[in-house]
């Protein structure tokens, strides 16, 4: 297992992750993030205070909560983007993290953007090739091979957000409301897609605000008040 | 085989993004536009108002010089400018990039490799609209001043660019710090005494350059603090930036 922020000590203990067999597993961690006014004003708002969570291999997870509850602020600190003030992050393999909004270089097409995170994953052409056409497949934006990222719209857009999350095969999957902007077609197949990393072993973590997702997921958390409760 | 396509990743891995951040370049209009609007409007338009500026004030600043000094400004600026907006454009997908699997310290060289590229270019715009004015007597230590003068600016818009978190604000910060400098240090007004104008960025590029527009011969240290000037800026430049796509 891989610590997602080094610089902090992990403070679980091993034994509790065997015996969980979680691949993503996520103790006791704080936030609270501190803005400075004019001298001498300082703004601290705690955001996390307690927060734990795990995800086994082969399952699905939510993170469900209301605007501002702390849920992309997690996800940021699962996959490292920001430093937590306590706690401990165990990740077991890869992640691929699909952020909440597009973060793609906009004068880039599509066909180079995959070009260059087939790189930066060391991924080899062939598999790189297999892997982009299956998801340009499934999530069927594969006529914008072409097209400039500025030129997309917002849902083709976030399709290819999500492609390049899920271009090297992660172990762990964090996913930050990742079909925002899909159509209906596209979310089901989403879905579809999902259940097939999953049943391969993945382990994913989804935020999400949509009720009639609840059925989808193996275990749902839900942030408030600083803390990560399980509700199934 | 097996061997050469080993080779062969490696080197792709180093060409890729540095091929894609040229291309993110050359692909803003603007900055094509940009590159034959500013040194035209610089040379042409403001050296000329210099150079009246300097006949009333009795500087002894010429029109070859004030148009010399406009080259080098502008070349400056479009790298600055460049940087800047490069580094804050960028910021996030950088970030997206260094999770994937590169360093930040290769992003790093990435983003300065095209700042020399550019910068280069900058400077040849801005020299060969200044050639249509006048003919420089030493073409080498004139085209090196204005490239140190615009790497020199490049990498405090990858400074600033990295410090400051909004473009605007940042944008604004790179202007002003341009302006007060390029008035505040140049001998426009007189030979610049006040205590550090010298650690102005263009201070000794600007005296190096109207000493060899003129043809005089000038202090050789000058180079050298050109040169540690650059270094330190540039070192300061790509700390910060590291830190910020470290974050990510």
């Amino acid at each position: 297992m891989t610590d997602t922020n080094a610089t902090l000590p992990a403070s679980s203990d091993p034994a509790d992750r065997s015996r969980v067999g979680a691949r993503l597993l996520v103790e006791h961690v704080a936030k609270t993030y501190v803005s400075y006014g004019l001298w001498p004003i300082v703004r601290r708002v705690p955001v996390l205070t307690d927060a734990s969570l795990e995800v086994g291999p082969g399952e699905v997870a939510a993170l469900v909560g209301g605007n501002g509850s702390g849920k992309s602020t997690l996800m940021m600190i699962i996959v490292g983007a920001l430093a937590r003030n306590a706690g401990a992050v165990h990740v077991e393999g890869r992640i691929g993290y699909c952020p909440q909004y597009p973060v793609l270089y906009e004068k880039l097409t599509v066909a180079e953007t995959f070009a260059l995170f087939r790189v930066a994953y060391g991924l080899d052409r062939s598999t790189a090739a297999t892997r982009k056409a299956e998801l340009m497949d499934t999530l069927a934006f594969g006529q914008y091979d072409g097209f400039r990222v500025e030129h997309l719209s917002g849902g083709t857009r976030q399709k290819l957000n999500l492609a390049l999350a899920l271009l090297h095969d992660p172990e762990v999957l964090l996913l930050d409301e990742p079909y925002a902007g899909f159509d209906y077609e596209t979310y089901l197949r989403f879905w579809e897609m999902s259940s097939g990393i999953a049943a391969r072993g993945r382990s994913i973590l989804i935020v999400s605000h949509f009720v009639e997702d609840r059925a989808r997921f193996d275990r749902i958390y839900r942030v408030a008040d600083g803390r990560c409760e399980r509700e199934r | 085989m097996a061997g050469v396509s080993v080779s062969a990743e490696r080197a792709v891995r180093w060409t890729a993004p540095l091929a894609m951040f040229v291309r993110e370049y050359y692909r803003t209009t603007l900055n094509l536009v940009l590159l034959v609007v500013i040194p035209a409007l610089v040379i042409f338009a403001v050296s000329d108002s210099l150079g009246r500026i300097s006949q009333v004030f009795a500087t002894g600043l010429t029109t070859d010089m004030a148009e010399s000094m406009g080259a080098l400004w502008a070349a400056a600026f479009l790298t600055g400018m460049m940087g800047f907006f490069m580094i804050t454009g960028a910021r996030g997908a950088d970030r997206r990039l260094v999770r994937a699997g590169y360093r930040p310290l290769q992003i790093v060289v990435f983003r300065f490799a095209v700042i020399a590229i550019f910068g280069g270019l900058a400077t040849a715009a801005s020299y060969l609209l200044l050639l249509t004015r006048l003919t420089p007597i030493d073409h080498v230590q004139m085209l090196l001043v204005m490239y140190l003068a615009a790497l020199l600016y490049g990498a405090l818009g990858v400074l600033i660019g990295s410090l400051v978190p909004g473009e605007l604000e940042g944008s604004f910060a790179l202007l002003f710090f341009f302006v007060m400098d390029a008035f505040i240090a140049s001998p426009l007004f007189g030979d610049p005494t006040g205590v550090g104008l010298n650690l102005l960025p263009t201070f000794y590029p600007t005296k190096v350059l109207l000493y060899v527009t003129a043809g005089q011969p000038h202090d050789s240290v000058h180079w050298l603090y050109i040169g540690a000037y650059a270094a330190v800026v540039g070192t300061l430049a790509a700390i910060a930036f590291h830190r910020a796509a470290a974050r990510g």
